[in-house]
């Protein structure tokens, strides 16, 4: 998918020096548990001491998720699929409303808040971090950047790109934009190959199905995905369905579900442990949708929130966030949906508060200043220490 | 102070056609259809040095220090720059208060704040406009908690914004009276009046 908001900068780095890299022609072979580096001027050494780097930026960056009780179920899962090298993650989780997840060579295992979104249970979570495992357990990354360094100066090229990741923390806050634009330019270069996408996905899938696991998970994770991208208002993103997913690194394309349908044959039955993954991702899910308003994408929304609600849970909150990407697409007649959303939505126990305010606001807007009145007053009385009850109170005075 | 850093930051950017400029104490405009009158003497970065937003601001004490910026945009046009105006949130004539807090707000979003808390949302009027003032809790990507003020109103013109922003402590609270002297100076500009 690709990104309609700034990511970070440091998770940016992160991103790059975690799995952008391809055409592998240096074979570093496969891991072993507690493998150490020896030569310190080593390729693996430089590009791991850089990552250490950016693994710093990234916990210094404020977009990494600390609430304890999901940090430990995410992390369970993560180590469960990398069995015994969990001692070698650190798995951070990171609020960025893009679906993805990489391995650094370091350990530094990232998952977005975009992935956990749109996971529907902990068998396709697992898949994928074991898709990522799969990628530093074979070394892939370390092979992509040695295969780089022998082609090109990219110790350079690297060191400019956590450069201006540094920057981030000096330089304005307004210049997200632009370094947004150059490091997308870079990451054109970085990616790994078909192949080594291929073997990750194999790996992942051997691993959830010794696991117990759906071998499913890996089909429908990529299917949900690819159906959300062809429903995307964006006409880049419905291209991208023809060509790969975000910088190239997770092909999309319609051959790679079927093989990994194909693979998962070997397999049959297994878990999803569905309950268990929506128990814990549901506090955040009210933050993350915010989130992913902010992707100004109504027609990939439209599509989440209707698998969302297909659930059967959090009506209230999916209902008003229906309603949010109504209100902010503003085409002709979305006022008037948005408004039969938020009116949905507060039929659920789940809602928040500030539909009632939505619901006041609209109505205000649409000539009907009863409803507004009584809407605002109940935002009030289920908000009572709303940030803009002074406004509220205003707006009530003058309908 | 403001005259050091104007002329530190005019020989960083030496090679560039615009530089930071000195903003003399007294009535001050920037790019946009608002005058302010500043009590000292502060630097103002031009819209054309600001990277990410299409606006001047001002400094006390360098860019990162603490920023006020002054813009007014019109129907359609948005407070951050970028290659496609539908990329980034706009400003549509006619919103609500409420919808142009948002705006605000997914602004500092798509500029690389995060965890961005409004606070205080008031109506206050800017030169007998109506308008909102606002609080503003928020983290910058480097992990800083930020803090500021935001003021806004909209006329005939179009929507006319103060925001100030500075890492929470003292290179906020130092400045806050004088913040809010600069919001309460704003003079819009005649032809824009309602």
């Amino acid at each position: 998918m690709t990104p309609t908001k700034p990511i970070p900068r440091a998770i940016y780095a992160a991103l790059l020096t975690t799995g952008f890299f391809c055409c592998a022609s240096t074979d570093y072979g496969q891991r072993t548990p507690g493998q150490e580096i020896n030569d310190a001027r080593s390729t693996e050494a430089g590009f791991v001491l850089q990552m250490r780097e950016a693994e710093d930026d990234l916990k210094r960056s404020g977009a990494v998720n600390e609430d304890p009780e999901l940090n430990a179920y995410i992390g369970s899962v993560a180590c469960k699929v990398a069995g015994e090298f969990c001692n070698e993650l650190r798995v951070y989780i990171v609020e960025i409303p893009i679906f993805n997840a990489s391995m650094a060579p370091n350990g530094m295992m990232m998952v977005h808040s975009g992935l956990l979104l749109r996971a529907d249970n902990e068998a396709e979570l697992a898949f994928v971090l074991a898709h990522e495992f799969g990628h530093y357990f074979e070394s892939h990354s370390i092979e992509r950047w040695g295969a780089w360094k022998n082609a090109n100066n990219a110790g350079v090229v690297l060191g400019a790109t956590i450069g201006a990741v540094g920057g981030v923390a000096l330089g304005s806050p307004g210049a997200a934009l632009g370094d947004t634009a150059y490091i997308l330019s870079a990451s054109t270069a970085f990616s790994f190959s078909r192949e080594q996408e291929h073997e990750a996905d194999k790996i992942g899938l051997q691993i959830i199905g010794d696991l117990g696991y759906s071998p499913q998970a890996g089909v429908s994770i990529w299917q949900n995905l690819s159906n959300e991208m062809r429903a995307s208002s964006n006409k880049s993103k419905r291209r991208s369905l023809n060509k790969a997913s975000l910088f190239n690194t997770h092909p999309l394309t319609s051959q790679r579900i079927a093989s990994l349908d194909q693979m998962s044959t070997q397999w049959s039955g297994g878990t999803t442990r569905s309950e268990i993954y929506q128990a814990a991702v549901r506090p955040h899910l009210e933050r993350w949708l915010k989130a992913e308003l902010a992707n100004r994408d109504p027609g990939a929304m439209l599509h989440l929130l209707d698998r969302l609600s297909a659930r059967g849970e959090d009506a209230g909150k999916i209902e008003f966030y229906r309603g949010e990407v109504y209100r902010t697409r503003r085409q002709e007649g979305d006022q008037t949906l948005a408004l039969e959303a938020y009116e949905g939505a507060v039929g659920f126990a789940d809602v928040p508060a500030i539909a009632w305010r939505q619901i006041g606001d609209l109505s205000a807007r649409l000539g009907d200043p009863a409803k507004a009145r009584s809407a605002f007053q109940e935002y009030l009385t289920k908000a009572p220490d709303a940030a803009d009850r002074a406004l509220i109170e205003a707006m009530l005075k003058d309908l | 102070m403001k005259v050091k850093i104007a002329l530190a930051s005019g020989l960083v950017l030496a090679s560039c056609a615009t530089v930071p400029e000195l903003a003399p104490a007294g009535p001050f405009q920037a790019d946009s259809d608002f005058t302010v009158t500043l009590n000292e003497d502060w630097t103002v970065f031009a819209a054309s040095i600001n990277p990410g937003m299409d606006s001047a601001f001002l400094t006390m004490d360098g860019p990162q220090l603490n920023a006020v910026y002054l813009a007014s945009i019109q129907d359609g046009e948005g407070l951050v720059t970028a290659e496609a105006s539908t990329d980034v949130p706009q400003f549509i004539s006619g919103s609500s208060m409420l919808e142009i807090v948002e705006f605000l707000t997914a602004s500092l979003t798509r500029l690389g704040y995060s965890a961005i808390e409004t606070k205080d949302v008031r109506p206050h009027s800017l030169d007998g406009v109506s308008g909102t003032r606002l609080g503003l809790d928020a983290t910058r990507e480097n992990g800083l908690s930020v803090v500021g003020e935001a003021a806004f109103a909209e006329d005939d013109r179009g929507l006319h914004i103060v925001i100030f922003l500075a890492p929470r402590g003292p290179y906020h609270t130092n400045l806050v009276d004088d913040v809010d002297e600069l919001i309460s100076s704003i003079r819009l500009n005649s032809s824009g009046r309602t």
